[in-house]
């Protein structure tokens, strides 16, 4: 992640194809309350970066922007180059298909099988897909998450480690370009946290996967993270290695880094 | 009143894209069957008992004042124009907007505080044609067939009744009671009940999909549901048997 500002901590890696993931002066209103301001950053192919921030200083809805299921009021955000801010449904629909995204509740649908679950995504985007082909894809996606023997369960039989693995399958299963993570230790005790940050750091080593992942737990983003993201009274107010933010003066990064 | 029409138009603009979504594919013919399942099949007990419940207690409360006018052979009869016209319809209606109407708002309020609509939503599947469309159209296809199944079990009832007091037969009952039944005591009113099914599936879609408050969103939506369905199918039901009577006017004799 770069910051598209001249801050000194601006660390623009180049690449031919362009960021992943790029803000461009955004700036976004909730409910009357300014969550960003003249956001701009940059997030580059294969990068894993954390968003760390207080609660409420606005990292989920960042996530929301990347995959359009909200609207900056101003500024540009582009998906590796094509600028999804006023993207209509077919443009968002296409940048869409290259993310997966793992939401703090997993948000597993309640009425589909673990199965269906994975299925879904499956079905819908290639319909002319064989069955066989569809189980054997869902079968390698729970294995890898250990959950090959759970598929016929429904969400509401899993623990809440065992949801947030499936949800993180569910992400994974259309091979996105693009992974975005809502916290995903929360609610969990801290050993199941560090199952899921292993998890994301298979996927990561294996698949080469840009990570945008949202957490509170700072361990698990120094293992996990290329680059870390702090953001702060609705701006970044800093990013770039563990290393580079432990020289940071900001308040909210030295209490974060100790915490 | 300003929240008030703000609500209303809001409702309205969510009736209109919900029918744009329904002409438009794919046709979520998997989440019509589950929906028609929850919404028809599993509402079909309670509505045969309650049916029968009011064929039962309407023969028992008529029954007294037409035997003062020497009027109990018209029981039948009665029974069956007052469910095939109205009381079938209404009682189809209010009791799906009680049971289906409750629990698709809660359902779909739940989905949006747990964040599945925003799921389906990244997975680039319109929520509207996913979630929406099915849930209507099933109570659109259930409620005439709910009706006719409420409609028999009311003459059921109405028979059990008559069969204790009178010991009328089965075969002298029946005959009374189609004898005076037309297509157009039936059809119409069976069939004003899809307007009714309309009315439950975009209500309750609307406060579910739109409200989202936690667990006090789930509570305000399923009530919602329910008592703006319920008045909504009372209202439209004054409309739809004036509509009735203009266009057969001889149900209006």
């Amino acid at each position: 992640m770069s910051n598209g500002s001249d801050s000194p901590m601006t660390n623009v890696s180049s690449s031919s194809d362009g960021p992943a993931v790029e803000f461009r002066n955004v700036s976004m209103n909730f409910n009357g309350k300014e969550v960003l301001r003249d956001f701009s950053f940059k997030i580059e192919r294969e990068e894993a970066v954390c968003i760390l921030g207080r609660s409420g200083v606005g990292k989920s809805v960042t996530l929301k922007l990347i995959v359009g299921l909200l609207q900056a009021d101003s500024g540009a955000i582009c998906i590796e180059t094509e600028d999804i801010t006023r993207a209509n449904e077919d443009q968002l629909s296409r940048v869409r298909r290259k993310m997966g995204f793992l939401f703090q509740s997993a948000a597993l649908f309640d009425s589909f099988t673990i199965f269906d679950n994975l299925a879904l995504p499956l079905r819908r985007f290639n319909p002319g897909k064989r069955e066989e082909e569809i189980q054997s894809t869902v079968r390698d996606a729970l294995r890898q998450v250990g959950l090959e023997n759970d598929k016929l369960k429904m969400p509401a039989a899993l623990s809440g480690g065992m949801k947030k693995r499936a949800g993180l399958a569910r992400a994974l299963v259309m091979n996105p370009e693009i992974l975005l993570v809502d916290e995903p230790s929360s609610g969990l005790d801290p050993i199941t946290a560090s199952e899921i940050d292993d998890l994301l750091l298979k996927f990561k080593q294996e698949r080469h996967t840009t990570m945008v992942i949202v957490t509170h737990d700072i361990r698990g983003a120094k293992r996990v993270a290329d680059k870390l993201a702090v953001i702060d009274d609705a701006a970044l107010v800093a990013f770039g290695t563990a290393a580079d933010l432990q020289s940071s003066e900001n308040e909210t990064v030295r209490k974060l880094l100790e915490s | 009143m300003i929240s008030f029409l703000e609500g209303a138009g809001e409702l309205i603009l969510f009736a209109m894209a919900t029918c744009r979504r329904a002409l438009r594919p794919p046709y979520e013919w998997r989440q019509l069957a589950v929906n028609l399942a929850e919404i028809g099949w599993r509402s079909l007990p309670l509505l045969l008992a309650s049916g029968f419940a009011v064929g039962l207690v309407t023969v028992l409360h008529t029954r007294s004042t037409l035997v003062r006018f020497g009027a109990e052979a018209l029981i039948p009869s009665l029974q069956s124009d007052s469910f095939f016209n109205e009381l079938g319809p209404l009682l189809t209606g209010l009791l799906v907007a009680g049971r289906a109407g409750a629990g698709i708002g809660a359902e779909l309020a739940n989905m949006r505080v747990t964040e599945q609509i925003d799921a389906i939503e990244t997975f680039s599947i319109d929520s509207l044609n996913f979630l929406v469309v099915p849930r209507v159209v099933a109570c659109m296809i259930a409620l005439p067939i709910l009706t006719t199944f409420v409609d028999f079990a009311g003459l059921v009832g109405g028979f059990i009744g008559e069969r204790f007091n009178s010991g009328m037969s089965i075969l002298l009952y029946t005959t009374q009671a189609f004898q005076t039944v037309e297509m157009a005591n039936f059809i119409p009113p069976t069939l004003k009940t899809i307007v009714f099914g309309w009315i439950i599936g975009t209500v309750a879609c609307f406060f579910g999909y739109t409200i989202n408050e936690g667990s006090v969103g789930v509570r305000r939506a399923s009530t919602n549901s329910v008592v703006v369905s319920s008045l909504l199918i009372i209202l439209s039901d004054v409309i739809l048997v004036k509509l009735i009577f203009f266009f057969y006017p001889e149900q209006a004799l």
